[in-house]
């Protein structure tokens, strides 16, 4: 199967370790590296989730916490994790962007809310992976779009 | 377990010869744990029926089985449970890093915390990573919040610059945000802390204009500075 195509993988640019697009050392504490395997749903393998948090569109314009999940394209096509799902052992309590890789490098991520109006809002908010340019950030668009998602790109929570 | 190790029990005069005839009756008839259990059940029992003055001879510490041997005083100083409540309900954006100071679980610094004394949370005593360190509340309002300092520089330099101070406060705090390497930024209505900048967050927020981390840690605190790293920018308002 696959998960990029080559014009997607050209638009989308190099895969980054963690912070390495942000300028900063890899600094990921404790079991921020832990994989949740069970918890990650690859969008690109298998389909569109079914059972999913859904919220109002101001949630998702807010940016709040409340039905928030990290989103990450690599290698193996997007993946989506829900940010509230604990993470006891590390010192943040909960999931982040580096739960989903493993530590390893990926293409971009962000946060993504599923709207009670059937679209997905979703933002470039990741310092592991995100801070794309222009042009990837439509190519991410781009590519969620490929997968049968009507989105809308967040830019600034109102 | 044996019947000696049940005891972590102190009791003396009255309460100390009533302690002795019941462990020697246990151990004269090979007691099980179930049965000293409820001896002790029934010593608790007992003490209740003594006389006032008997009473205030004894005295029973308990490290195990405090739930079954009544203690009669010297219980647990208020200001420690107090804290533990006031921690988690200052707990961060996710409730989980206001970690009360006596949780002697659940960080890497295998850490434990030495029984306070007195009413002041403001400083104590603990143990981090082997090392007795003395906490003093300020930018950080438990040691369990250290983690945003790990992950502004790096455990390994918070862990080097502990071992040499032997203290968390301020004066730590602000030694290690000198050695972050890079800035923050702020857009003009300072709504966002950015922990970067971009043609792109230019294009959508504005220009960005540069500060220093000490002047982000003085003005914002580290939480923010930690999730601004985490997540790009933080909202401020």
């Amino acid at each position: 199967m696959i998960v990029l195509s080559e014009e997607q993988a050209k638009a989308l640019g190099s895969a980054v370790l963690p912070f390495e697009r942000m300028g900063f050392e890899n600094l990921v504490l404790d079991f921020g590296d832990t994989l949740f395997l069970d918890q990650i749903h690859n969008v690109t393998v298998k389909g569109k989730p079914v059972d999913i948090v859904v919220v109002p569109v101001d949630t998702a314009k807010k940016w709040l916490i409340e039905g928030k999940y990290l989103w990450l394209i690599d290698g193996e096509g997007l993946k989506i994790l829900l940010e509230i799902t604990p993470n006891p052992e590390s010192k943040r309590g909960v999931v982040c962007h580096t739960n989903i890789t493993g530590g390893q490098p990926a293409l971009h991520g962000g946060e993504l809310w599923f709207g009670d109006d059937s679209r997905v809002y979703l933002n470039n908010k990741s310092g592991r992976y995100g801070n794309p340019t222009k042009q990837q950030r439509q190519a991410v668009l781009d590519y969620f779009r490929s997968l049968g998602f009507e989105v809308v790109q967040l830019t600034r929570p109102i | 377990m044996t019947t000696n190790s049940v005891g972590d029990v102190n009791i003396v005069n009255a309460g100390k010869r009533l302690y002795l005839s019941k462990v020697n009756d246990l151990t004269m008839n090979r007691a099980t744990v179930e049965q000293v259990l409820a001896d002790f059940e029934s010593l608790s029992q007992r003490y209740e029926s003594l006389s006032d003055e008997e009473k205030k001879q004894v005295e029973v510490k308990t490290s195990e089985r405090g739930m079954l041997v009544r203690v009669v005083s010297k219980a647990e100083p208020k200001s420690s449970r107090d804290s533990t409540r006031l921690n988690r309900g200052e707990s961060s954006r996710f409730g989980k890093s206001g970690l009360p100071p006596d949780t002697i679980s659940n960080t890497s610094f295998k850490s434990q915390a030495v029984k306070k004394s007195g009413t002041s949370i403001n400083s104590y005593k603990v143990l981090l990573d082997e090392e007795l360190i003395e906490f003093t509340k300020g930018y950080l309002e438990t040691y369990t919040q250290l983690w945003w300092l790990e992950a502004l520089v790096g455990s390994q330099t918070v862990m080097q610059h502990l071992k040499l101070t032997k203290r968390v406060d301020d004066r730590f705090v602000e030694e290690l945000i000198e050695k972050y390497r890079g800035l923050y930024y702020l857009d003009e209505p300072q709504e966002f802390l950015f922990s970067t900048t971009s043609e792109l967050l230019e294009s959508d927020f504005g220009r960005l204009s540069s500060i220093k981390p000490i002047e982000a840690l003085k003005r914002f605190g580290l939480e923010k500075m930690e999730e601004s790293k985490e997540k790009v920018f933080v909202k401020l308002q």
